[in-house]
């Protein structure tokens, strides 16, 4: 396996109103090609900031990044999503999911296509004349799905992607998610504050602490893929929360 | 009762309640007939109105007004509040004469435009143009710093530039504000209309009403009166179906607001 997201002694700093606040310090993380990582720590660790300077949104302080070996930016390799599914209520499913065919300027008729394969792959083939409004919350963040997918990145930068769905919805699409993002041959990086989701989703968790974010450690998951609801009954899930709670409590 | 007539027959039996007590207090002369005429000595002098020709011509003096004035303060507005909405610098460059702006009561500049422009018709949209860019210049730049960071998060790691994010998601996002903007903005360049009739004019709806008020003829005042308030309403409903057409998304009433 080779690297495909290098981030070293990575810090980032904001002069604020009140003040100079640390929100990351010291970050070095390397993600391999087809991983599947969480980002995993409370709220306020600087998880999301740590997206941000990945999707070349934000620059770091201190510290160096490398996504394929190039400093990151907005570009089409790189797909971002977020806990709203912010799907535009003037467009139907399909043309959401068309949306970076728009921006990025692909041809409109592959990625239409593209996208209605898509629709099928998140469960929603013939949603593609609803309007979002039409849907439930879990059937938007699959709309959502489809459409960082559609312009075929090669990562994906996931912001507790599920974070405000009902936990049941919520288990069923982190699976799919993994399922599909193995299909697809994706790296992804997920955030969360969740450690069951975490555990579950992951090959490799990320433990951050807060306030400055730091890296408490990384914790390996040897679950064997497809993982499905059974797995969350495997001795080594149990074994991984515990290992991945204690890092947090030692560290906190 | 199928629930569809239920606005529509209230409604009816309001406005026969409010004719009834119309009738009944200048029947009874409970207020001076100068001031408020029975209502049908108001539809004959209405249709007395509408029957002249001369009338038309002040009609047709006012609408060209309000048009005008409407369309210059609407593209004003919108221009000024994309801007401000779309610039933090702007914004905060700007916010102190905004709200100065919002403060005073327009239509004291009514002397001044007649002062700078004249008696005619160019005075008068000033004034509708002036008094009507502000809810536009409010309800645009509100409307697009209303923008969902997150999405704007989306739209720039797609690369996308300031133009695509303005108009595939700052500005479908704003149109529901813009509109609302609209409708207060139409009824603003009216008043803007006619107060500058009023202030100084030879002809138009307002010069009409100043003379016929002047002179006593009271139903007269009342059939202009109406003249305009149906103009409103039109130009209203007009702005209405554009809305319901554009901002096809939008929720309807019946299905969001909460019945206390």
């Amino acid at each position: 396996m080779t690297k495909i997201i290098e981030a070293a002694e990575v810090s980032k700093v904001f002069e604020g109103a009140r003040g100079r606040v640390v929100a990351l310090e010291d970050i070095s993380v390397s993600v391999e090609r087809g991983e599947i990582m969480a980002f995993l720590g409370p709220s306020g660790c600087g998880k999301s900031t740590l997206l941000d300077i990945l999707a070349g949104l934000t620059a770091p302080t201190t510290g160096s990044v490398l996504i394929e070996s190039e400093p990151p930016r907005p570009r089409q390799e790189i797909g971002l999503m977020f806990q709203k599914s912010l799907l535009f209520p003037w467009r139907n499913v399909l043309d959401n999911v068309l949306l970076p065919a728009d921006v990025l300027g692909l041809d409109k008729e592959v990625a239409t296509e593209r996208a209605a394969e898509l629709l099928d792959l998140v469960g929603l083939g013939g949603w593609g004349g609803h309007r979002p409004s039409e849907l439930s919350g879990g059937m938007q963040q699959r709309v959502a799905l489809a459409r960082v997918l559609l312009p075929d990145p090669d990562v994906l930068l996931l912001d507790e992607p599920f974070g405000a769905l009902d936990e049941m919805t919520r288990e069923s699409l982190d699976l799919e998610l993994a399922r599909i993002a193995r299909l697809t041959h994706k790296t992804v990086i997920f955030v969360t504050h969740n450690v069951y989701e975490a555990v579950l989703i992951s090959d490799k968790i990320c433990v951050f602490t807060p306030r400055p974010g730091r890296v408490a450690g990384i914790v390996e998951v040897p679950i064997e893929r497809p993982r499905s609801v059974e797995s969350l009954k495997h001795d080594t899930f149990s074994r991984k929360v515990q290992e991945v709670r204690d890092m947090i409590t030692t560290v906190g | 009762m199928e629930s569809k007539w239920r606005g529509p027959i209230g409604a009816s039996i309001l406005a026969l309640i409010i004719y009834g007590v119309w009738h009944v207090t200048a029947w009874n002369e409970w207020v001076s007939d100068i001031i408020l005429p029975a209502p049908d000595e108001v539809a004959v002098a209405f249709f007395q109105t509408l029957s002249e020709g001369f009338f038309y011509s002040h009609l047709w003096i006012t609408t060209q007004e309000v048009l005008i004035g409407f369309a210059i303060g609407v593209i004003i507005g919108f221009g000024l509040g994309a801007m401000l909405g779309s610039s933090l610098l702007a914004r905060e460059v700007a916010y102190p004469f905004v709200v100065a702006f919002q403060g005073l009561p327009k239509i004291v500049l009514a002397p001044v435009f007649i002062t700078a422009f004249g008696f005619g018709m160019t005075s008068k949209v000033v004034m509708a143009a002036v008094i009507s860019f502000f809810p536009l210049l409010v309800n645009t730049e509100s409307g697009i710093a209303t923008v969902d960071a997150d999405a704007v998060k989306l739209m720039r790691s797609l690369n996308a530039s300031k133009r695509d994010i303005f108009f595939r998601l700052a500005l479908p996002h704003s149109l529901p504000s813009i509109f609302a903007g609209l409708k207060a903005a139409l009824t603003f360049a009216l008043v803007g209309a006619i107060v500058g009739e009023f202030v100084g004019a030879g002809r138009g709806l307002g010069y009409l009403l100043d003379t016929y008020s002047y002179q006593l003829q009271v139903p007269r005042v009342w059939a202009v009166t109406t003249v305009l308030a149906l103009m409103g309403v039109i130009l209203f409903l007009a702005i209405d179906i554009l809305d319901r057409k554009i901002v096809f998304w939008r929720p309807s009433a019946r299905d969001t607001q909460a019945t206390l």
